[in-house]
């Protein structure tokens, strides 16, 4: 089965955009232009982005983030073990969690309503959900349940549906990303914010990898900056988070991690989850650039604030990294 | 036939009406009209405006006797007080059940809610006293999401002043938490902010301590609710034993009172007068109030008269049919075309006599018929439906033409024909359809004119297309084509050749202007100078186009409806063609393959009898009912049913 599905897989990286092709697309003076450049471009070109004569910059970002979906289905027709696919599509969750919380977040005066947001999700899975939680009115709380509540799910789908390498590189995978983003979440409230210590505790990811329940109280306790970043140090994820923008180094931890396991285990889901995630890098990467194209920054400007560019397409000196 | 119906007056003293509606109405059959607005144009009637007495009581009775599944069955005649008192018992005892029923629940659900809050708990080695005998230490039972449980672990790991006990999982990790009692405000609010949501268990029950563990605790909880369950069970199923009133006393306590209620309801129909006298209208046929009459002749504070239903002027009698045994289940197609007005003719027996004819000559085969009449037993029998009479009635038919054609399950060579095979002289069954046709529609033009004479409609009688001018129009060209057709020239044929051709032509031009000739004739006896001017409605000149389309179709529908007869010989052809059909399927020779010969003759009876079956009512309505039958009676509907 793995070796069909990796050749569906490597053919379908090979139409990932090239550092010319970011290029170019910075260059378009239009949303209409970009639109078009795009569509010139390998996976973009099925007339995903050709809107009317005037597109929209939301609704060109909703149709970029339905091309992560379609590829998932395009992928999922070539596994057969139906345990794979469960997997996989609680896997998956995640991105339709963040496509849906993107309405949760405040946008210029609007103040986003938690109470609608839950009323239009009466009826699924993710309401029984949010069933169980209090303070349902809070934005931000509402969001960070809706992440709990995925990632204990797809923790416990991978023991029910996994097993062997497959669950080996789903625990790496996943586990590294969630106990990346609880030692991020840490850093952000010590380090810009002064707020109650049970806060810090509350809105945690409760699964704990390699990182350990001593790991974090230890890092929660901590008075000052240089004592955090100490501790931060000391866990099993010390070397990754040399970098000071912690947000762009949790991307490239991650993006080290799928790379390396996607290489040491092809004959798993491995290269799976690796495509997917590098596909959703590369459509932020797009979708920064679409926002540039749109204040019309120029091209430099906009190169400068693609964070994920150099891990998509490897440095700007024209070495080609692969995935 | 109808019945002849006589209409009743029914008169006395008002102190005497519970004994006349006990004693005559109840007893006999009388269609009651509302005597109020039967008397209208008389002064000094007034409504009865008493609410029923019996009805709180009834109702009552009425619910008890569904609620406890009583099936109908013989019962005996109970003296009103008797009945009352019975079932006021029967009332209060259950309604009085029904507030310990009420009490055992509250009980039962009481403890079911504390069953359910200690459940999650069981698995908690505690003893209850013992908890209760902390002094320094609080604890709190509750639950909180597993999300939010599994960060307060992380949490715990620096934080050791507070114990916690997890006791279940489920979406929920239940348990509950101790802390020193000083501290315990911080921890509350620390625990609320885990999203925990405290239980409040009070192991005191009406009073009653709960002791042990919470194992034990639950286990009992759940065996008291057993014994509740099964205790409220019980005296749900407790019927009227419990009162020491056996079944048969009640339902005769409850059929006295229903009656009792229902002959109040007379008073519904009744009208009083000034004086205190009651009035009664309504019909009787005429049997049911010669018997009346009889036994009322010697009771002195009764006044009946009796008119004769015929000659009322200003209310149309009910109807009620009265037929022989082998027509009375037709009485059933007759209704579904609608109810003979009282003045009309009972087509029931023509309609019995036709229908089984017709199906016999396009159904006839010996054996199916037979399968006909025995499936229409059952259905009768063993089913009671209607429809089994007229089938078991129709199959007999069918097997005295199957053994005029000599056919039986489509073996045509087994037995003789009686008579012909219709396959055989295919021109002289399809000649004798048409003839069988034209005497009906002849029959029933005869019915519409004996209609039009009780009706008392002159114009109808003589000038409509099925009336005297339709029969003498129809009559003679029938008897030019016969003459025609068969090259018979009488010696008469000189004179009556000339004679039939005018009467014909004078019928149609009856028939044509027969809507100004029947409006000349009903204004006839007035006289009156405005009949004149109606006889004509319209203008001359659409008059003139109305009545000639009008004529065309009339024409027309003659020959139609003639020809329509054809039918019937060619279904008694199809069934045999078809049941060829299935003897070239079944295999040639003497060898048969009989299961094509059962399934073809299953399927020849299922389908050719609907497909016959329908046919001939469709004659029977179109053909023949629409010449002479209108149907808008009214049912006889006896007061005591």
């Amino acid at each position: 089965m793995y070796s069909g599905l990796n050749a569906k897989i490597k053919a379908m990286r090979g139409k990932f955009l090239k550092r010319e092709d970011y290029e170019a697309l910075c260059k378009a003076g239009t949303l209409a232009d970009f639109g078009a450049a795009l569509a010139e471009r390998g996976a973009y070109g099925r007339g995903a982005l050709e809107g009317g004569p005037e597109p929209s910059r939301h609704i060109m970002e909703q149709r970029l983030a339905q091309t992560l979906r379609e590829d998932f289905s395009r992928i999922s027709d070539f596994i057969t073990d139906l345990n794979l696919k469960r997997f996989l599509e609680a896997f998956f969750l995640k991105f339709e969690i963040n496509g849906l919380t993107v309405s949760l977040s405040p946008i210029a005066g609007l103040t986003p309503r938690a109470e609608e947001f839950l009323e239009k999700l009466r009826g699924s899975r993710l309401y029984e959900a949010s069933d169980i939680m209090a303070e349902k009115e809070k934005p931000f709380e509402l969001e960070t349940h809706l992440d709990i509540y995925y990632y204990l799910r797809v923790w416990r789908l991978k023991d029910k549906y996994l097993r062997g390498t497959n669950k080996q590189v789903a625990e790496q995978l996943i586990g590294g990303e969630i106990d990346l983003k609880n030692i991020l979440w840490i850093n952000r409230m010590k380090r810009f914010y002064s707020v109650d210590q049970t806060f810090v505790y509350t809105h945690l990811i409760p699964i704990h990898y390699r990182l350990k329940a001593a790991d974090i109280n230890r890092m929660a306790k901590a008075g000052t900056r240089s004592e955090l970043q100490e501790e931060s140090g000391r866990t099993a994820y010390g070397k990754l988070l040399e970098d000071d923008n912690l947000d762009r180094a949790f991307v490239g931890a991650m993006a080290g991690s799928c790379r390396a396991a996607a290489r040491e285990y092809p004959h798993s889901i491995a290269p799976v989850l690796a495509y997917i995630f590098f596909k959703d890098l590369e459509i932020k990467n797009i979708t920064s650039v679409l926002e540039g194209v749109r204040y019309r920054l120029p091209e430099s400007e906009i190169l400068k604030r693609c964070d994920g560019l150099s891990l998509a397409c490897g440095p700007p000196a024209g070495v080609k990294g692969a995935c | 036939m109808i019945e002849k119906m006589k209409y009743v007056n029914i008169m006395g003293h008002i102190n005497d009406f519970d004994r006349v509606v006990e004693q005559y109405i109840g007893k006999y059959d009388i269609h009651l009209e509302n005597a109020v607005k039967e008397l209208s144009d008389t002064m000094g009637v007034f409504p009865f405006a008493t609410a029923n007495p019996y009805a709180a009581i009834y109702k009552e009775a009425e619910r008890l006797h569904d609620a406890l599944g009583i099936k109908d069955g013989f019962f005996y005649k109970m003296d009103k007080e008797n009945a009352l008192s019975i079932l006021q018992m029967a009332s209060e005892f259950f309604q009085n059940k029904d507030v310990e029923l009420a009490a055992l629940e509250e009980r039962r659900n009481l403890l079911n809610d504390f069953a359910l809050k200690v459940e999650p708990f069981t698995g908690l080695e505690f003893d209850v006293e013992a908890l209760e005998q902390f002094e320094f230490i609080k604890l709190r039972f509750g639950r909180m999401p597993y999300g939010s449980y599994k960060q307060f672990e992380t949490f715990l790991h620096s934080n050791p002043n507070i114990l916690f006990v997890d006791a279940k999982r489920t979406e929920y990790v239940y348990g509950m938490y101790f802390v020193p009692a000083e501290s315990s405000d911080r921890a509350d609010s620390l625990l609320s902010s885990f999203h925990f949501e405290r239980i409040w268990i009070s192991f005191d029950i009406d009073g009653e301590k709960q002791r042990g563990s919470f194992k034990k605790i639950y286990n009992e909880t759940l065996t008291k609710i057993n014994g509740l369950d099964a205790k409220i069970r019980e005296l749900r199923r407790e019927g009227l034993s419990g009162l020491s009133i056996s079944n048969r006393k009640f339902l005769s306590a409850f059929n006295t009172i229903k009656e009792l209620h229902a002959c109040f309801e007379a008073r519904k129909y009744a009208a009083k007068t000034k004086h205190d006298f009651y009035i009664f209208v309504g019909w009787m046929t005429e049997k049911e109030c010669n018997l009346f009459q009889k036994e009322v002749a010697n009771d002195d504070l009764v006044v009946v008269t009796v008119e004769d239903g015929a000659d009322m002027q200003n209310v149309r009698p009910p109807t009620l049919l009265s037929n022989p045994f082998f027509a009375r289940p037709f009485e059933f197609f007759v209704k579904m075309y609608g109810l003979p007005s009282y003045c009309e003719m009972d087509p029931t027996l023509f309609v019995a006599l036709t229908y089984t004819l017709l199906f016999g000559i396009m159904f006839g085969d010996l054996g199916q018929g037979a399968v006909l009449t025995l499936a229409g037993l059952y259905m009768r029998k063993a089913r009671g439906m209607q429809l089994g009479s007229i089938l078991g009635i129709i199959g007999i038919s069918s097997m005295i033409f199957g053994a005029l054609y000599g056919s039986v399950f489509g073996f045509e060579n087994i037995l003789p024909a009686l008579w012909t095979k219709p396959t055989e002289n295919i021109n002289n069954i399809l000649f004798i359809a048409v003839g069988i046709g034209i005497v009906f529609i002849l029959t029933v033009m005869i019915f519409n004119i004996r209609n039009s004479v009780s009706q008392k409609d002159p114009g109808k009688l003589l000038f409509s297309p099925h009336g005297v001018a339709g029969v003498c129009f129809y009559g003679s060209l029938i008897y030019l084509v016969l003459m025609l057709a068969l090259k018979v020239t009488p010696a008469l044929e000189k004179v009556l050749l000339p004679v039939l051709v005018i009467l014909m032509a004078i019928s149609i031009a009856l028939i044509a202007f027969h809507e100004p000739l029947s409006n000349l004739l009903r204004g006839m006896p007035a006289g009156e100078y405005s009949a004149r001017r109606k006889l004509i409605r319209t203008g001359v000149g659409q008059f003139l186009l109305e009545t000639f389309i009008e004529l065309f179709e009339v024409l027309l529908s003659y020959f139609t409806n003639t020809v329509s007869f054809v039918r019937v010989g060619a279904f008694a052809l199809s069934h045999a063609g078809m049941m060829s059909v299935i003897m070239t399927l079944s295999g040639s020779g003497s060898r048969h393959n009989w299961l094509v010969i059962v399934l073809g003759n299953i399927l020849v009876i299922a389908l050719e009898g609907l497909v016959v079956g329908i046919q001939v009512l469709r004659l029977e309505f179109y053909e023949m009912f629409s010449r002479f039958f209108e149907g808008n009676g009214r049912p006889f509907l006896p007061f005591n049913r």
